[in-house]
């Protein structure tokens, strides 16, 4: 299958002088000099990029269109796509066309491509994962009114997981505060259940437990402080 | 997230669905309901990193002439170079702006307002037409795969469809609203799976919005709807995607 054709990209231009004419204009020579020598010389031209992390390719990519740490990025990633591209679909072609595909993507969608919410090695996984799965659609002549980026949004998992710690840690915390919530006075219980579980305003507690405000306050205080120490002290 | 959502897919549905292994249409309506619910979204989160260690494991060499793939990366660069093209438009948000408005247009009585379609819904929602089932009931075929019938229904307040089971599965999510059947009730987010085991007859108060996918047509069990069976069957068959 020739993917390259349902791109609605102009015809390739295998004159790989033409590839980096672009990164001649900016004054990588490096580039232009391994573009006329063929394909050998290519990692010459990434050769500054090879100790720079796989988020920072893609930050350079973003933000500049650097093609040789794109070059970077693909060397470093097409066996893994290719592997994954067999494993999942069992057929060479329909792997390499992945790895074009996912790295086509990865060009075109590094901007996207946001440091908070993961690495670079978990979105180029979902990348892959997700252009296998147009692949497969398009091979089966599914209709295109779905693609697998709305299905399975990049960097969206790591998020999740990032909630998931969240909470996790957020409930363990949680309950420690209840034990120890329970050996303050009974007074002191009451005022920080209104104010920090019940989410009422000062004046609005200390209304409900018919307390004047500055002894709400107060008790606030020292229940927070008891609570604190208890915590100390627990550790 | 939606705390208070109460019915979700099964755990191995979620792990099928993080694995890439359902078919699209249980696929979208698996990630309509994650999109909404925060529990489900930590599942597919551990599942999703289950698969990513297993990414970062493999990757035995390749042999070192089959590794550039016959020149892939010079020749993904120069046709990168002529592509104008970076980040395509948010076409599916207008289409789900244009879903609300339709929705809106077609259903002035309706309860159900400001939906907010989850975002694998948003591009099948484009240009869908409505078509009244029975008294209240209304449904808008999606064409999404052709292994699954997928679909918007809408539920007018106080409206019931007639008693059903399933030749297949059938899985629907609440998008806005509220309905009950036998088996219990349901409010936005929740996630439903029924089959031939189960009976039912839905019905709404105040209306409901939800989507479903079906693998095979429902099978109506009382009274007048049976005889219609038949043309249920061949409905089924050109709902879905050409």
């Amino acid at each position: 299958m020739e993917l390259l054709l349902k791109t609605n990209l102009p015809e390739l231009l295998p004159a790989p002088e033409r590839v980096f004419q672009r990164s001649a204009h900016r004054g990588n020579e490096a580039a232009v000099e391994s573009g006329k020598s063929g394909n050998r010389d290519m990692a010459s031209t990434s050769n500054r990029w090879e100790s720079v992390s796989n988020e920072e390719l893609l930050g350079a990519v973003s933000h500049s269109g650097d093609t040789a740490a794109f070059v970077q990025l693909f060397e470093r990633y097409s066996t893994r796509i290719f592997q994954t591209g067999m494993k999942l679909t069992r057929n060479e072609q329909l792997s390499r066309d992945l790895v074009q595909e996912t790295m086509i993507t990865v060009w075109r969608k590094a901007s996207l491509f946001d440091l908070d919410r993961g690495s670079a090695d978990n979105w180029i996984f979902t990348m892959t994962r997700n252009r296998c799965f147009d692949l497969l659609r398009k091979a089966k002549r599914q209709p295109v009114c779905v693609s697998a980026d709305d299905i399975w949004p990049p960097g969206e998992a790591t998020e999740a997981t990032q909630q998931l710690d969240d909470s996790a840690e957020q409930s363990a915390l949680m309950s420690r505060i209840e034990q120890l919530l329970e050996r303050l006075p009974a007074a002191q219980q009451a005022v920080i259940n209104q104010v920090y579980v019940l989410d009422s305003t000062h004046e609005e507690a200390a209304r409900r437990l018919g307390i004047p405000l500055g002894t709400l306050k107060s008790r606030l205080r020292l229940g927070l402080d008891k609570l604190r120490y208890l915590a100390g002290a627990g550790e | 997230m939606n705390a208070s959502i109460a019915h979700h897919p099964a755990d191995d549905m979620l792990e099928s669905f993080a694995r890439r292994e359902l078919s699209t249409g249980a696929s979208v309506i698996v990630s309509a309901h994650v999109e909404m619910c925060g529990r489900c979204r930590a599942r597919v989160a551990e599942f999703e990193s289950r698969e990513m260690r297993e990414w970062n494991a493999e990757s035995e060499p390749l042999p070192a002439e089959a590794r550039d793939f016959g020149g892939m990366i010079e020749r993904i660069v120069s046709l990168l170079r002529q592509d104008a093209e970076t980040v395509a438009t948010p076409v599916a948000d207008l289409q789900a702006a244009g879903f609300q408005a339709g929705f809106q247009a077609g259903f002035q009585e309706s309860s159900v307002k400001d939906i907010r379609l989850p975002r694998a819904l948003r591009q099948a929602a484009a240009g869908l037409r409505w078509t009244r089932l029975t008294e209240g009931i209304h449904q808008a075929i999606a064409p999404i795969d052709h292994e699954t019938r997928c679909e918007f229904i809408y539920m007018a307040a106080g409206a019931s469809t007639p008693a059903h089971t399933h030749y297949g599965r059938e899985y629907t999510l609440i998008l806005q609203g509220r309905f009950h059947d036998e088996l219990g009730s349901y409010g936005n987010g929740d996630f439903l799976f029924r089959d031939a085991s189960h009976e039912h007859q839905p019905a709404s108060e105040n209306g409901c919005l939800s989507f479903a996918v079906l693998d095979r047509p429902l099978r109506f069990t009382r009274g007048l709807p049976r005889l219609m069976n038949p043309i249920n069957r061949l409905r089924f068959r050109r709902g879905m995607a050409r």
